[in-house]
């Protein structure tokens, strides 16, 4: 199952996710995260909670880093677990979104 | 033997003493060496006095025999009873043969040369000696110096308990003893197997056990210590070689006889114990082709009024429809072998012809002939091994292209019975040949062009390849290796522990290739790109199979919004439509491209290989990749031949300028030029000012342009 939380300071929204990114949360994650996190200039988006990845779930937070960056928001993916980390590697994500994206 | 005359006198000072020796041996003090063993010595008031002794050698380079030797002596007795004593006891020594006790053992490690040796230093003796007698040392130290003995090699030898090591002198009261104990050299032996495994081999030291006994030998001054070596053999344990056999890894192909043999070797060597076999390689399947793969020129033929055809016939190759084009034999596998571990060897992998059917042409179900399914050209293109095939049709068009049967433009090969109106346009991927005259029209083929009439104002171009399939070969390459990566690069995701693969079956593979294609696969997203811009602006001139994949390609990876491609089925099945695309368009050309004209008037020629023109040109501009060779009278006009012009006539007296052009390495030959002509090879040219004849325009090693 999905969940998040978004601790949310002054400068900053960090969106803590829990359970697999895939196909059925990636519109939660398009639908009711994004408008709310898109009000702060700097977005972390915390990988701790996250087990399992498909593509669709990629693809989305793919689409929504890159949406963030076009309204000028600074976005970090952070606390990917090896195993998904594995994943993102293989698909090159540091290539897709930048070096600076796992800051 | 060479015998010493020599003799050992005593008096009371050297002086007499010597006297008294020269006296009794009869020669003069130069033919003599003196020795002083005993200085001698005056005592107390005349009481213990000694006397001095001396040794006087006879210096002489004659062989004497004992009994020559000894007459000296005996007459000394005689003369002298005085030294009688003395002199007697000495010469018993010095002329007894001094022949060895002969060795019992025939197996002997210093026995030769130290025996020599020992002759030769017979004479020193009196400095004092060694020798062997019953087995034991004997030592004598007559004089101020000591005898030297050399220990036996191999064996040790003890004084006074411990052991000699190298060249020593020995008092008399040493004791000196030879071990007794054998002494043991194990046997040495190691397993070397080859890099493929399949050799093992024992190289071997055989081992001994050595009893040394010394062997008597007379009184030397340097006595090399001849002993006699008994070897017991020792064999190398065969359960120790069968052991590390077993643990080096090897099970097969073991030869226990050998492994015996090597271990009861009683000489160095390298023995064979384990073997294993190779794999017997086989061969690559091969083909024969059925017809006839190049065009080829028929002699004159006579007309039908009798009248003999001179011109040069051109026949394309042909086949009709059921002809086998191509036979196939397969691949022989090989066997394979085993190696010493008993794992398999495989063969070098072999390889069948595979054949692969294009337009026109049908594979039998066992796949091993090639049918031509329709009449036409036959074109062959072999990759590797495999080779594929279509037969292009041919289109026979009866009279003339004019505006009642319009242009003609086809897929294959074109004959025309006819000529070519003004306007019209004649378009072939394959070849064509036009029996009549062409005005003012324009001619493409693709692989070659025969034109019997003259050709004038038209523009025709020869053996340029369809752009669209320039463009698009490289890509399809591209494409068809970045997607075999692709397919290898999912595969190893669906390997990884966090990656879910069930939306897969849901969505299609389109939302992983959008990852992919933007990241680790971004030359493939270009090349996918590119490849469906060029199919979209050549969509006119595609034929079905290039617009279905174009539409595959498309739809599967760059317009995903309907899901892209299902599976990796589909993938795979996308991968080898690429490859078989890319072969029909890659590949050595496997027909000569050429133009064979008539006569050239006004025309603007491009070919892309050779130029043959029966009659002549006036002013034409011709543009060749190979050689041009004209026949008649080139009057006028730009002609340019990349490896070479032969010209029988060319130029214009007065008229317009005629201007040859070759590259730098090409020539220009022409048996007649007219002036006002300009020959250029490279960047050197020359117009003529009067007409010469013979000219072979080239450059030299130098750059300079030769005329002749």
């Amino acid at each position: 199952m999905f969940a998040y939380r978004i601790d949310k300071t002054e400068e900053e929204a960090v969106v803590v996710f829990e359970g697999d990114l895939d196909i059925e949360s990636g519109e939660v994650l398009e639908e009711d995260i994004l408008p709310v996190v898109s009000e702060y200039p700097h977005v972390r988006l915390d990988f701790s909670e996250v087990y399992f990845v498909d593509s669709s779930g990629i693809g989305l937070i793919i689409r929504t880093v890159d949406e963030l960056r076009e309204g000028g928001r600074l976005v970090n993916i952070q606390n990917v677990r090896p195993e998904v980390m594995e994943v993102f590697d293989l698909l090159q994500i540091r290539d897709i979104l930048g070096e600076d994206i796992f800051e | 033997m060479l015998m010493e005359r020599s003799i050992i006198t005593r008096a009371k000072n050297a002086e007499l003493a010597v006297e008294e020796a020269l006296k009794l041996l009869a020669v003069s003090r130069e033919q003599v060496q003196i020795e002083v063993i005993d200085p001698g010595g005056k005592g107390v008031l005349g009481l213990g006095a000694r006397l001095t002794v001396v040794k006087v050698t006879v210096l002489s380079q004659e062989r004497n025999s004992s009994e020559s030797a000894s007459i000296p002596v005996e007459s000394a007795e005689i003369k002298s009873d005085e030294f009688r004593e003395p002199v007697n006891i000495q010469t018993d020594q010095v002329s007894s043969p001094s022949i060895p006790p002969s060795p019992s053992q025939s197996v002997s490690s210093s026995s030769s040369a130290a025996l020599t040796k020992v002759a030769s230093e017979e004479t020193s003796i009196e400095q004092g000696g060694i020798g062997i007698r019953g087995g034991k040392f004997w030592i004598q130290a007559t004089g101020s110096r000591l005898p030297l003995l050399t220990p036996p090699v191999g064996a040790v030898l003890y004084r006074n308990g411990s052991p000699v090591e190298g060249k020593i002198s020995v008092a008399p009261d040493d004791e000196l003893e030879l071990e007794s104990e054998p002494i043991r050299e194990e046997g040495v032996w190691k397993i070397e197997i080859d890099d493929a495994c399949l050799k093992a081999k024992l190289h071997i030291r055989p081992g001994f056990e050595k009893t040394f006994t010394l062997q008597d030998s007379k009184l030397q001054a340097h006595l090399v210590v001849p002993v006699s070596e008994q070897r017991r053999f020792l064999p190398i344990d065969q359960v120790q070689v069968v052991d590390t056999l077993k643990e080096l890894g090897v099970v097969y192909g073991i030869r226990p006889s050998e492994i015996g043999q090597a271990c009861q070797s009683q000489q160095p060597g390298v023995f064979v114990i384990a073997e294993g076999t190779p794999a017997v390689q086989g061969a690559n399947g091969t083909f024969t082709t059925n017809f006839e793969t190049e065009t080829k020129r028929m002699s004159p033929q006579s007309r039908e009024d009798g009248t003999i055809d001179y011109r040069e016939i051109v026949e394309f190759p042909t086949s009709i429809e059921g002809q086998v084009l191509v036979r196939t034999l397969p691949a022989k596998p090989g066997r394979p072998g085993r190696d010493l571990m008993d794992r398999p060897i495989q063969p070098i992998a072999v390889h069948s012809i595979e054949l692969a059917a294009g337009e026109g042409v049908s594979i039998t179900e066992d796949g091993r002939r090639a049918v031509a399914i329709r009449s036409g050209m036959p074109r062959v293109k072999q990759q590797g091994f495999r080779l594929h095939l279509s037969v292009l049709p041919k289109l026979s068009h009866r009279g003339d292209v004019d505006m009642k049967s319009g242009n003609i433009r086809f897929r294959g090969d074109v004959e025309i019975s006819g000529g070519v109106h003004p306007g019209m346009k004649v378009e072939a991927t394959g070849s064509i040949a036009i029996r009549g005259a062409v005005e003012s029209a324009t001619v493409e083929a693709a692989y070659s062009l025969i034109a019997s009439g003259n050709l004038i104002h038209t523009q025709v171009s020869v053996g340029k390849r369809n752009e669209f399939f320039d463009q698009v070969e490289p890509l399809l390459l591209e494409i068809s290796s970045q997607t075999q990566s692709l397919q290898s690069a999912i595969e190893q995701l669906g390997q990884t522990a966090a990656f879910k693969l069930n939306d897969l079956q849901k969505t299609g593979l389109g939302a992983l290739l959008s990852v992919l294609l933007r990241g680790k696969f971004k030359t493939l997203q270009v090349a996918l790109t590119r490849f469906s811009e060029q199919a979209t602006q050549n969509e006119a001139q595609l034929d079905e199979e290039w617009k279905s994949y174009a539409h595959t390609l498309k739809y599967g990876f760059l317009d995903l919004r309907q899901g892209g491609l299902r599976d990796v089925r589909e993938l795979d099945a996308f991968r080898l439509r690429t490859l078989q695309l890319a072969e029909s368009v890659i590949g050595p050309e496997d027909r000569p491209i050429f133009a064979e004209l008539q006569y050239v008037q006004n025309s603007h020629v491009s070919c892309g290989g050779n130029v043959r023109i029966a009659k002549g040109a006036y002013n034409a501009a011709i543009y060749c990749q190979g050689e041009l060779e004209a026949k008649g009278t080139v009057r006028g006009g730009v002609y340019f031949a990349a490896k070479g012009i032969i010209l029988k006539e060319v130029g214009a007296p007065g008229g317009i300028v005629t201007k040859l052009q070759v590259p730098e390495k090409a020539f220009v030959r022409a048996q007649v030029v007219m002036e006002g002509t300009v020959v250029q090879v490279g960047r050197r040219s020359f117009q003529f000012i009067e007409a010469a004849s013979n000219i072979h325009a080239r450059l030299d090693h130098n750059g300079e342009l030769l005329l002749f």
